[in-house]
């Protein structure tokens, strides 16, 4: 690619008057019940000049307006490389030129949704290594396959201070280790494994509904299976089918975003490339992965299965930008898999780890019976408010009340159980979660703060627990700190302070 | 680790700042009940009574309770600071993790003579308050030197690589 100024590619134009142009259509077709009379008479009058100045307005006036602003902010926006700087340049109602340092880029990204797959273009997606912005991608691109792979291949040759052609060599490599993708069957395991705690609760519903639709009324299973079906029934069939697909397309749905999925380390750059209707490829370098994490949905659990992903500046956004480093397997092939993609982490450290000091057992008690006094005293208020008249209002109100403390116990137990810690010499181990279990690997150079909470009877069993925050996104900046000694507290407090590599 | 204590008009500065919250709380407590007729039935009565008590007593009780706990040392480490009423809160910030400082003070400081530094990392920002202006100022000026002097330190590390 020479250094000359460049345009993104035309179909931008489209992407983004897209939006507005389908709510020009929906608002005329809000309205066609007096346009389309109008249209097909083609005449006139005093009463529907209005509803004619509406339709020009909607059908001409408006997507020609958003469509010529569009066009001429690409037309007047240009991108340029300049020594080691990227540079774009908007000369549109409000003059802008942005000049981006190439050496601080922390990722560049590439990704395809459908639109862009259908036209052959893809978007380059470029974050910087700074903290204000790590919520969001910094630079978005939209080019050619051709220009955007090169345009990649430049940038990534001038953040690593190689030529083109070497980086080049670099990617092609990759490109042919890359054709090793995740099987069907890894993927599908995955798929159903990683389902979280919300999404197994609403099966569980789905069953419960469905089976209550279905035998709920005089229905038995002779009459499900062999006798005439009736209008009412066929609408319990559809409901119960609505339910199993909704739930059927979030599995669908996370197997294609995990399609051809593939993790490789080149040197000190991770690439990583996924998705099926959305395409995404990024080139991640390894000083910028602040954490990892080894995740255990309810599934997972049960079926002693791991999956691994990563904290990274740039990487997580959106919904779409998945952090995934491995796919759910077991504990033997996960350490062999990190142990080649990161060995910096020594995820195998995970074995290290250890319980929570003894007194935290009390502290959960406490906070439980504490929740369940609250409660009681809610319920009593609750019934000397209704009065004892109110038979059904009562049984609902106990009903209720006993739910919540059967889940409140639950989820004391389970958050207790998922409580460790490993205190390495260069890097924290903390786990922690409900019903999916979370190990987080924290190197103390990363973490950027720690803020310690010590309630009373925290301050009396000696013990703190808190928050350590990293450089991320602000979803994945916080990681829970569980319960630790305060001689503990104050060892990882030293290794934080110290650690100024 | 040798930490600092908070001067006197700090104290004032948080019985002013409690008494003001406590204030508007109740004021805006006693218009939900005046505008939904809330006056007129016991419990939300019961209810209106015994917030406004909790933060009529919390106004009087939580400043000299956060005022003994508060404290802060800064050494060639770290900074840390404690504070809280019940629960207390600890905040530790390694020098070398440090972007930015700023100084700042709101209206009720300004009447105090008192100010706050506030130190941002990449992973958020953590506040010093109820400093003395001259104080707040040397602890931005110490800061500003550390910061410059690892930066050198960093580049010239990174020379010799």
């Amino acid at each position: 690619m020479n250094r000359e100024p460049f345009h993104c590619h035309p179909s931008i134009i489209l992407e983004k008057a897209g939006g507005f142009l389908v709510c020009c259509i929906l608002i005329l077709l809000s309205q066609a019940n007096e346009i389309l009379p109008l249209l097909l008479s083609g005449q006139l009058n005093a009463n529907t000049w209005e509803t004619a100045v509406f339709c020009l307005f909607f059908m001409f006036v408006v997507p020609g307006l958003i469509g010529g602003y569009q066009f001429l902010s690409w037309k007047k926006t240009w991108i340029s490389l300049e020594e080691h700087t990227l540079v774009i340049e908007r000369n549109t109602l409000f003059r802008k030129k942005n000049t981006y340092s190439i050496p601080h880029i922390a990722n560049i990204n590439t990704e395809q949704n459908l639109f862009e797959l259908l036209l052959h273009t893809c978007r380059i997606k470029i974050d910087l290594e700074n903290a204000t912005d790590a919520n969001a991608t910094d630079i978005s691109i939209v080019l050619s396959m051709k220009k955007a792979r090169k345009l990649k291949t430049l940038l990534l040759a001038l953040r690593q201070g190689e030529s083109p052609a070497e980086t080049v060599e670099h990617l092609s490599d990759v490109d042919k280790e890359a054709e090793s993708y995740a099987s069907f069957s890894d993927i599908l395991t995955h798929c159903i494994c990683s389902l979280s705690g919300g999404i197994l609760v609403f099966a569980l519903f789905v069953l419960v509904i469905g089976g209550l639709l279905l035998y709920g009324g005089k229905l038995s299973l002779e009459e499900l299976l062999w006798e005439d079906k009736n209008a009412d029934f066929s609408m319990k069939i559809l409901a119960v089918a609505f339910l199993v697909i909704s739930y059927g397309s979030q599995i669908i749905h996370k197997f294609l975003q995990f399609y051809h999925f593939t993790a490789i380390r080149k040197q000190e750059t991770l690439i990583i490339r996924y998705g099926f209707f959305r395409r995404q490829d990024y080139a991640i370098p390894i000083r910028n992965i602040q954490a990892v994490r080894i995740i255990q949905a309810p599934a997972a659990r049960l079926l002693h299965f791991y999956e691994a992903q990563m904290i990274c500046v740039g990487i997580g956004d959106s919904k779409e930008e998945l952090t995934q480093l491995s796919l759910c397997c077991k504990k033997s092939v996960l350490y062999q898999r990190m142990g080649v993609l990161l060995p910096e982490f020594s995820t195998a450290s995970m074995e290290k780890m250890h319980k929570p000091p003894k007194g935290v057992s009390k502290l959960y008690t406490c906070a439980f019976l504490g929740k369940i006094a609250v409660l009681l005293l809610i319920y009593g208020c609750l019934l000397a408010y209704v009065g004892k008249s109110a038979s059904q209002f009562t049984f609902g109100i106990s009903s209720s009340v006993a739910l919540i403390a059967v889940s409140l116990f639950l989820y004391h137990l389970l958050h207790a159980r998922c409580q460790g810690f490993h205190l390495g010499k260069s890097m924290a181990v903390f786990s922690g979660g409900i019903m999916t279990k979370t190990v987080t690997f924290l190197p103390y150079q990363n973490i950027q703060r720690l803020c310690l909470k010590q309630g009373p009877l925290s301050a009396m069993l000696k013990m703190q627990h808190g928050s350590a925050y990293i450089l991320a996104s602000l979803l994945s900046r916080e990681t829970a700190v569980p319960y630790l000694s305060l001689e503990e507290m104050r060892k990882l407090k030293e290794n934080m302070a110290k650690d100024k590599t | 680790m040798a930490y600092e204590k908070l001067s006197k008009n700090a104290l004032k500065c948080m019985y002013t700042a409690t008494g003001l919250g406590a204030i508007t709380m109740i004021a805006i407590l006693t218009g939900i009940m005046c505008h939904f007729s809330l006056f007129t039935m016991p419990l939300a009565v019961g209810i209106y009574l015994f917030l406004t008590l909790l933060m009529s007593a919390n106004g009087i009780v939580s400043p000299p309770f956060r005022y003994q706990r508060y404290r802060y040392a800064i050494t060639d480490e770290c900074i840390e600071i404690r504070e809280g009423y019940l629960w207390v809160e600890e905040h530790l910030v390694p020098i070398n993790r440090l972007h930015q400082i700023a100084i700042s003070q709101g209206p009720i400081d300004r009447i105090y003579g008192l100010t706050k530094v506030v130190v941002t990392t990449a992973g958020g920002e953590v506040t010093i308050r109820f400093l003395e202006t001259q104080k707040a100022q040397d602890i931005a000026d110490t800061l500003k030197i550390k910061i410059n002097q690892l930066a050198l330190l960093q580049q010239t590390g990174d020379r010799h690589e």
